[in-house]
C-alpha cells in the first residue's frame, strides 16, 4: 500500500507516488498491460498549451466547503479559478437548498517586491485580517509558484496561527510547477482536509462517504434502501460534517482520479472502508459494484434484489436505445477514471468508441489495489479501446485526431475541450456531472442526453462552417503523436 | 493600504491582461512562457468574469504555452522556450506571434529576448514581453503589451497623416464591453472625418497595427490605463496623446469630441454639427422613455462600483444625464494617492453639482460598512431616510450587497458573471442609451 503519512505537510505527487504519466499512445489493453507490468514511462512533449495545474484542483475542493475560507498564497492571477468556483458555489447551493452565499475567497496578492523580501508577514496579517472579518470555521492556505520558490514557510505559519486563532488553519502545498499532473491538487486538498480537519471517530454511523464533485444527490434513495445514510463530501461540505467523516461505515468514489487519497487515508487511519469496485458506469459495471457495495455494507441479499428489478426496469429501454444508436460513433476526452466510465456507458449504448484522449493515467490508485483499475475493467467487460491515448489536455493532437476520425458524436468531460469538437462540426456535449451516468438509470440518462444532442446539430454545423482552425495544413496532416517523446511511438494512425 | 491582500481580485494578473490583449490582436497568436497552470487559470477566469468571453481564434486550452517544469526552474528555461516557438510556427498559423513570461520565467531570469531575436532573425514575425503576474494587474499586462508592439512591431513614420488616430485606454476582456465600447467611439470619431485604428476589435487589422506610428494624434480614454504606453509612443514614434475620462452618454461625450476636435484642429462647426445631429437622435429615444421615467418615479439612489474607468464615468453618467442620485462611488483598484486624485477631481466638477462620496476599496465585502458609514442605517427613530429606492451598478460580486441593501442591481464592471457580452458597448451616445436600457430593464424585469 501506498503509506498515507500526515506527519508530512506535503502531499507526494501523483507521478512520484503512484506513477503516474501525462503521454501515451496505445491501446487500452497495452496501458493496463503496462500499468500492471511497471513499464510506464512518461512522456514529454516537444510543443504543448495551456493547462491546469494543483492550484486549481486544490481549489476546486477546499473552495466549496460552506463554512470555511481559502486564503491562496499567490500572485493575483492564480485566484481566476475563484470566479468559476464560486459560480459552482452558487449553483450547487440552490440545487441544494443551502444558503446562498458568496464564497470568501482571498488573495494574498504576492508582488514583485515580495519575491525579493519574503511574504510570511503579509501571510499571517491576511490570516488575522480574514479571520476577523469572516469568522469562518476553518481556513485554508494554498500555495502557489511564487510562494514556493520565495520559500515562504507556510507551514509554520498556518500551525502558529492555528494555536492563535483556535481554528484550524491548514496549508495546503499545491505549487503548480511541482507536478506535471493536476490531480495531485485533489490529494493536496484532501491531505489538508485529513490531517487538519478530520477527527478521530467517537463513535460509528450508519453514514457512507461519498466522495463527489458537483453531481447530483443520486444515493440518497439507494443507501436509504439498505439502512444507511448518503454524506456527499467535499464541496458544499461543512467543517462539523468533515470532521466526523472518519465514522463512516464506508467510502463510495465516484471517481477515484478525484478521491484516491482520501477513500486510502480514511481506511488507512480510521479503518473506513473503501468500496473499491470501479465505480457504477454501465449495466455490468453497476452489477459488479452493487455487489461489492453489498458485501462491504453486509446487504447481499437487499442488492442482489435491486439488481433483479434494475434489470427488468432498465435493460428493455436501453435494447430501444441501441436501436436508436446502432451504428453511430463517439469519441471521448475526459479525466482518467471518469474517462474509463464513459467508455463504458457508450459501448453499453451500443455505439462505436473510436477513441478516447484522456488526460492522465494513475497506474494503481492510493489503495494499491488492482480490482480498482477501472480502465482494466473497462477493457475487460466491455473490450479493448484500439486508440488510447493520454493527450494531458492538449487540444492540438486532439483536433488532429477528430479531423482525421469524424466521428458522429464526441462527449468531453471538462469545459473548454467541447469547442474542439463543435469547431469541426461534431456534435459535442460536455457533462460535468458524474453522478449523471451513475448506476442503471445512468445509461438511460446518457441514452437522451446523446439523442438530444444529436436532434440539432444546426448550431454546431455553422459554426464549423465559420470558423477558422489556429493549425497549419501541414499540421493537420501530420501523425498526431509528433510532438511527443518518450518510450511509446504511434502506430496506429 | 498597499501590501494587503485582496478579496476576490477584481483584474486579471499582468499575464492575464497580457494573454487577452494579445489575443486580441488581429491574427496574433500569444505564446506563453510560463508554468502549466497559468494560461488554464486565465481561461476559467475569462469565461467565468468576461460576459462568456470565448477562447477564439487561438485563446483559451489552445494558447501555445511552454508549460516549464521543476527541471527547468532550476536549470533555466530558454532551452524549453526555442523548442517551444520553434515547433509552434510549424503547427500554429499566426501573422504575429507574441511570447508572453510569468512569474517562474521572470523570477529565474530567462532572457527570451534574446531567443526572440534569434527567431526574427529567421523571418519569424515574433515580438515578447516580460509580463509575470505578480508585475501588476491585467491593466499593467494591457500596458506591457502595447509597450512591445511600440517598441517592436509598429513601424517608424515621419510623415503623420492628420486624420489617423489611435485609440486605446481600454483593456479587453478586462473590459467586459471592450469591443462595443471601441467600436461605438470608432463610428462616432470617424464622422468627424477620422480614420480610428482600436487594435483590438473584429474592425481592426494586423496590417493597421504595423502602420499606426504615423497617426495624428493617440486617444486614451482612460486616466489611468495604457499611459506608460502612450508615452512610449510619443518618445518611439513622435506621436502625441489625450487622455479623457471613458465617455458614457450625451453630456461625457459631447466634452470628449470637443477636446478632440480641439486637439486635432479639426474646425469647430463641422464638429458641433456632428454634435447636434448625434443629440437630436439621442434625446428622441429620450423623449420617448421619460414618460415612463417620470411617471413610474424611475429616479434611484445608487451605489457605483468598478475600475479606474467605470467608476467615474458611470457615476458621471448616473447624474448628469440620468438624473440619478449616486451617493457612493467606490473605485476598485489599488491606486497611489495621484490617481486617486485625478478620480476625486472629476468627480468634485459634475454638472448637476450632486456630491458623490469616493472611496477606493479592493474588497466586495467591505463596501457594505462604507456604505453604512456614510448613509447610517435606521435604528428605529420615526423619521429616517432610508437610502431607497437604490440601485447598485456593479459587478456580479455586488449582487449581496444590492440584496441586503434591497436594491436592483446591473453588472458592468469586472467581474461580468451574470451576463453574456456580445456587440454591446457603453461609451459615446449609443452606449449612454444602452446604458439606460439595461438599467431601465432591471427595474421592470419582473413585471
Amino acid at each position: 500500500m501506498s503509506k498515507i503519512n500526515l506527519s508530512e505537510p506535503e502531499v507526494q505527487a501523483r507521478e512520484k507516488r503512484l506513477g503516474s504519466i501525462t503521454g501515451f499512445i496505445g491501446t487500452a489493453s497495452q496501458l493496463v498491460h503496462c500499468s500492471r507490468n511497471k513499464e510506464l514511462e512518461d512522456a514529454p512533449r516537444s510543443f504543448s498549451q495551456c493547462m491546469g495545474c494543483s492550484s486549481s484542483t486544490a481549489l476546486c475542493q477546499l473552495s466549496l466547503i460552506q463554512d470555511a475560507v481559502v486564503i491562496n498564497h499567490a500572485p493575483v492571477g492564480c485566484s481566476g479559478d475563484f470566479a468559476k468556483f464560486d459560480f459552482l458555489n452558487i449553483v450547487g447551493q440552490v440545487e441544494r437548498n443551502l444558503p446562498k452565499t458568496q464564497g470568501r475567497y482571498f488573495s494574498t496578492n504576492l508582488e514583485e517586491k515580495d519575491t525579493v523580501f519574503g511574504a510570511s508577514e503579509k501571510l499571517e496579517f491576511a490570516i488575522r485580517e480574514v479571520y476577523k472579518r469572516v469568522n469562518p470555521r476553518a481556513m485554508f492556505i494554498t500555495t502557489s509558484c511564487v510562494s514556493g520558490i520565495i520559500g515562504d514557510d507556510v507551514e509554520a505559519v498556518a500551525n502558529a496561527l492555528t494555536e492563535e486563532l483556535k481554528i484550524p488553519v491548514a496549508a495546503c502545498f499545491c505549487e503548480g510547477f511541482k507536478s506535471r499532473i493536476w490531480t495531485t491538487g485533489f490529494d493536496s486538498a484532501f491531505h489538508a482536509i485529513v490531517r487538519k480537519i478530520v477527527k478521530p471517530p467517537q463513535k460509528k454511523t450508519n453514514k457512507v462517504n461519498i466522495i463527489n464533485f458537483f453531481g447530483s444527490h443520486i444515493f440518497d434513495e439507494l443507501l436509504g434502501r439498505l439502512g444507511y445514510q448518503a454524506d456527499y463530501i467535499v464541496p458544499y461540505s461543512t467543517v462539523t460534517q468533515l470532521e466526523h467523516i472518519s465514522e463512516a461505515a464506508a467510502t463510495i468514489q465516484i471517481c477515484p482520479t478525484l478521491g484516491t487519497y482520501l477513500g486510502a487515508a480514511l481506511e488507512q487511519i480510521y479503518g473506513v472502508p473503501e468500496i473499491k469496485s470501479p465505480p457504477a458506469y454501465g449495466i455490468k459495471g453497476a452489477d459488479n459494484w452493487m455487489r461489492e457495495l453489498g458485501r462491504v455494507l453486509q446487504k447481499q441479499e437487499e442488492i442482489e434484489e435491486i439488481i433483479k428489478s434494475e434489470h427488468e426496469r432498465v435493460i428493455p429501454k436501453i435494447s430501444e436505445y441501441r436501436e436508436k444508436l446502432k451504428g453511430k460513433s463517439a469519441y471521448l476526452t475526459a479525466g482518467a477514471a471518469h474517462g474509463h466510465a464513459i467508455i463504458a456507458l457508450l459501448r453499453e449504448l451500443g455505439l462505436e468508441v473510436k477513441g478516447a484522449a484522456i488526460f492522465h493515467h494513475d497506474p494503481l490508485y492510493d489503495n494499491q489495489d488492482p480490482a480498482s483499475d477501472v480502465l482494466a475493467h473497462a477493457v475487460h467487460t466491455y473490450g479493448d479501446v484500439k486508440n488510447y491515448n493520454v493527450c494531458n489536455k492538449q487540444t492540438f493532437e486532439l483536433i488532429n485526431i477528430l479531423n482525421r476520425e469524424k466521428p458522429d458524436l464526441m462527449v468531453a468531460r471538462h469545459p473548454g475541450m467541447v469547442i474542439c469538437g463543435a469547431k469541426l462540426g461534431i456534435p459535442t456535449f460536455l457533462m460535468d456531472d458524474e453522478q449523471f451516468g451513475f448506476g442503471y438509470q445512468g445509461v438511460i440518462n446518457y441514452a437522451e442526453k446523446i439523442l438530444e444532442t444529436l436532434d440539432t446539430i444546426e448550431f454546431t454545423k455553422n459554426l464549423a462552417k465559420h470558423s477558422r482552425l489556429p493549425y497549419t495544413k501541414w499540421w493537420l496532416e501530420q501523425n498526431p503523436f509528433k510532438y511527443l517523446g518518450g518510450g511509446y511511438c504511434a502506430k496506429n494512425y | 493600504m498597499k501590501n494587503r491582500f485582496i478579496e476576490r481580485p477584481r483584474s486579471f494578473c499582468a499575464l492575464g491582461g497580457a494573454m487577452l490583449t494579445a489575443g486580441a490582436i488581429p491574427g496574433a497568436v500569444p505564446i506563453l512562457h510560463t508554468a502549466m497552470g497559468c494560461g488554464g487559470s486565465i481561461y476559467w477566469n475569462q469565461v467565468g468574469s468576461t460576459g462568456y468571453l470565448g477562447a477564439g481564434y487561438c485563446g483559451g486550452m489552445a494558447v501555445p504555452s511552454s508549460n516549464v517544469k521543476e527541471r527547468d526552474i532550476i536549470f533555466g528555461g530558454t532551452d524549453r522556450l526555442t523548442e517551444q516557438i520553434s515547433n509552434t510556427v510549424k503547427l500554429v498559423e499566426g501573422d504575429l506571434y507574441i511570447v508572453l513570461t510569468g512569474c517562474m520565467t521572470d523570477i529565474i531570469g530567462d532572457d527570451i529576448q534574446a531567443v526572440i531575436r534569434d527567431f526574427q532573425a529567421q523571418d519569424v514575425p515574433i515580438i515578447g514581453a516580460e509580463t509575470g503576474g505578480f508585475k501588476g494587474d491585467a491593466y499593467k499586462g494591457y500596458d506591457l503589451v502595447l509597450q512591445t508592439l511600440i517598441k517592436n512591431l509598429i513601424e517608424k513614420k515621419e510623415q503623420k497623416v492628420d486624420h489617423k488616430v489611435n485609440l486605446w485606454g481600454i483593456v479587453p476582456a478586462q473590459d467586459a464591453f471592450w469591443r462595443g465600447n471601441l467600436n461605438n467611439l470608432r463610428v462616432l470619431l470617424s464622422k468627424l472625418g477620422l480614420e480610428v485604428n482600436s487594435f483590438f476589435t473584429e474592425n481592426d487589422t494586423l496590417d493597421g497595427v504595423k502602420n499606426s506610428g504615423d497617426a495624428a494624434l493617440n486617444i486614451v480614454v482612460s486616466e489611468f490605463y495604457g499611459i506608460e504606453a502612450a508615452d512610449l509612443f510619443l518618445e518611439v514614434h513622435g506621436v502625441p496623446y489625450i487622455t479623457s475620462a471613458l465617455p458614457i452618454g450625451a453630456t461625457a461625450t459631447e466634452e470628449f469630441l470637443l477636446e478632440i476636435s480641439e486637439a486635432l484642429e479639426i474646425d469647430q462647426d463641422a464638429t458641433n454639427k456632428v454634435i447636434e445631429r448625434e443629440k437630436i437622435i439621442y434625446y428622441k429615444y429620450i423623449d420617448r422613455i421619460a414618460d415612463t421615467y417620470n411617471d413610474q418615479d424611475f429616479q434611484r439612489y445608487a451605489v457605483v462600483v468598478g475600475d479606474g474607468n467605470y467608476a467615474a464615468a458611470l457615476t458621471r453618467f448616473l447624474a448628469d444625464d440620468l438624473g440619478w442620485l449616486p451617493e457612493l462611488t467606490i473605485v476598485t483598484d489599488d491606486f497611489e494617492d495621484e490617481k486617486k486624485n485625478k478620480i476625486d477631481k472629476y468627480l468634485e466638477r459634475l454638472n448637476s453639482g450632486y456630491k458623490t462620496k469616493v472611496i477606493y476599496e479592493t474588497d466586495a465585502s467591505e463596501i457594505q460598512y462604507h456604505l453604512s458609514r456614510h448613509w447610517p442605517v435606521s435604528n428605529g427613530q420615526r423619521f429616517y431616510d432610508a437610502f431607497s429606492p437604490a440601485f447598485v451598478v456593479g459587478s456580479h460580486l455586488e449582487r449581496q450587497l444590492a440584496k441586503n441593501i434591497g436594491a436592483a442591481h446591473l453588472t458592468v464592471t469586472y467581474p461580468v458573471g451574470n451576463r453574456v457580452v456580445l456587440t454591446r458597448g457603453y461609451t459615446g451616445y449609443l452606449g449612454g442609451l444602452n446604458m439606460i436600457e439595461d438599467i431601465l430593464s432591471v427595474l421592470v424585469f419582473e413585471r
